[in-house]
């Protein structure tokens, strides 16, 4: 079998040994050099996740901190789902927030709710029957219960 | 000085009150090796020292993590390594020069060198050297000056053992060249 050391043919007539050399006490001030320098690195910032410096994660991270901001954003805007009018009802009922108020307060309230806010219309009520038919089926009351208020 | 076998250094270095210590240990016992790897490769004593530093540095941050299905002797010889192909490609990139400019640059410095007390046979390796392939190089330096293992070279290079000794052959057969025809 083979060595390694015949596959480390000698050059002939050249020497081995090291051509360089370094400034006096070099090895023996390096040490504490080095001991300077981890004591300054010590003192340094360092990012606590370097493997987010390289531009591929760098680029993911920034995608998703994005998209958090960007829904977390809307989110906030819409402050949630509206309640529906049902809810609104039995909260109003549960808590009898309609005895806090007078008969003339509901009635000014009711009207006020019916202005139009850029026009301070008052939108009455519909009265005829084909009106009643058609206000019944946008406040989403279900047809039989109409048929039957007809 | 007497060495510490890697557990021991990772021992040391693994408790907050001996860490210093441990890394002093490491500097001592490794450093004389390491730089004289980088000066071969980058001939300037001035950038082998930064280099030196850089690996340190590189290896206290990182010793936390080492994996021990290495030696910590390869693992800095891998450092040391990077660090020198890092060196040698910046001076290409900074100053738009081809590999063989550059090459002729670290043999004028090598002839300008206080630091190099070789002879004329000597400076004349040292040149022949200078024209071969940066791993070529490498390897030729790691198994001349240093006798290091083909195994070991494996570990720090990411090449084949085959792969080497024929790089070891082919840097050889160039330098007993440039030796017969300068």
């Amino acid at each position: 079998m083979q060595t390694d050391e015949n596959h480390n043919p000698e050059l002939p007539g050249i020497p081995r040994g090291n051509p360089f050399s370094t400034p006096e006490g070099y090895f023996d001030r390096f040490p504490l050099k080095m001991a300077d320098r981890i004591a300054a690195e010590k003192g340094r910032f360092r990012f606590p996740f370097p493997v987010l410096l390289k531009p591929v994660p760098m680029f993911a991270t920034a995608i998703v901190l994005l998209s958090t901001l960007v829904v977390g954003y809307r989110y906030l805007n819409t402050g949630g789902d509206p309640l529906s009018e049902e809810e609104i009802s039995t909260y109003v009922y549960q808590e009898g927030i309609l005895d806090e108020f007078s008969e003339e307060e509901l009635l000014e309230y009711s009207e006020l709710s019916l202005v139009e806010p850029d026009t301070q219309q008052v939108n009455h009520p519909p009265t005829d029957h084909h009106g009643i038919q058609e206000y019944l089926i946008e406040s989403g009351i279900d047809e039989v219960d109409i048929i039957n208020e007809l | 000085m007497q060495e510490l076998s890697d557990r021991e250094i990772l021992d040391l270095f693994a408790k907050a009150d001996t860490r210093n210590y441990a890394f002093n240990l490491l500097v001592r016992q490794f450093q004389q090796r390491l730089y004289w790897h980088i000066r071969r490769m980058v001939i300037d004593h001035d950038d082998a020292d930064d280099l030196l530093q850089n690996v340190f540095i590189k290896a206290f941050h990182a010793l936390d993590q080492f994996r021990e299905d290495s030696k910590i002797y390869t693992w800095l010889y891998r450092i040391a390594t990077n660090e020198c192909i890092t060196f040698l490609n910046n001076k290409r990139k900074r100053f738009f020069l081809p590999i063989a400019d550059v090459e002729r640059q670290l043999s004028e410095n090598l002839q300008n060198d206080a630091y190099f007390s070789g002879d004329r046979i000597q400076m004349k390796l040292q040149q022949a050297l200078l024209t071969l392939p940066e791993k070529q190089r490498l390897v030729f330096n790691l198994k001349y000056f240093e006798n290091m293992k083909y195994e070991d070279m494996s570990e720090i290079l990411g090449t084949s053992v085959g792969a080497l000794k024929a790089s070891y052959h082919h840097a050889v057969k160039k330098i007993e060249e440039f030796m017969r025809r300068v």
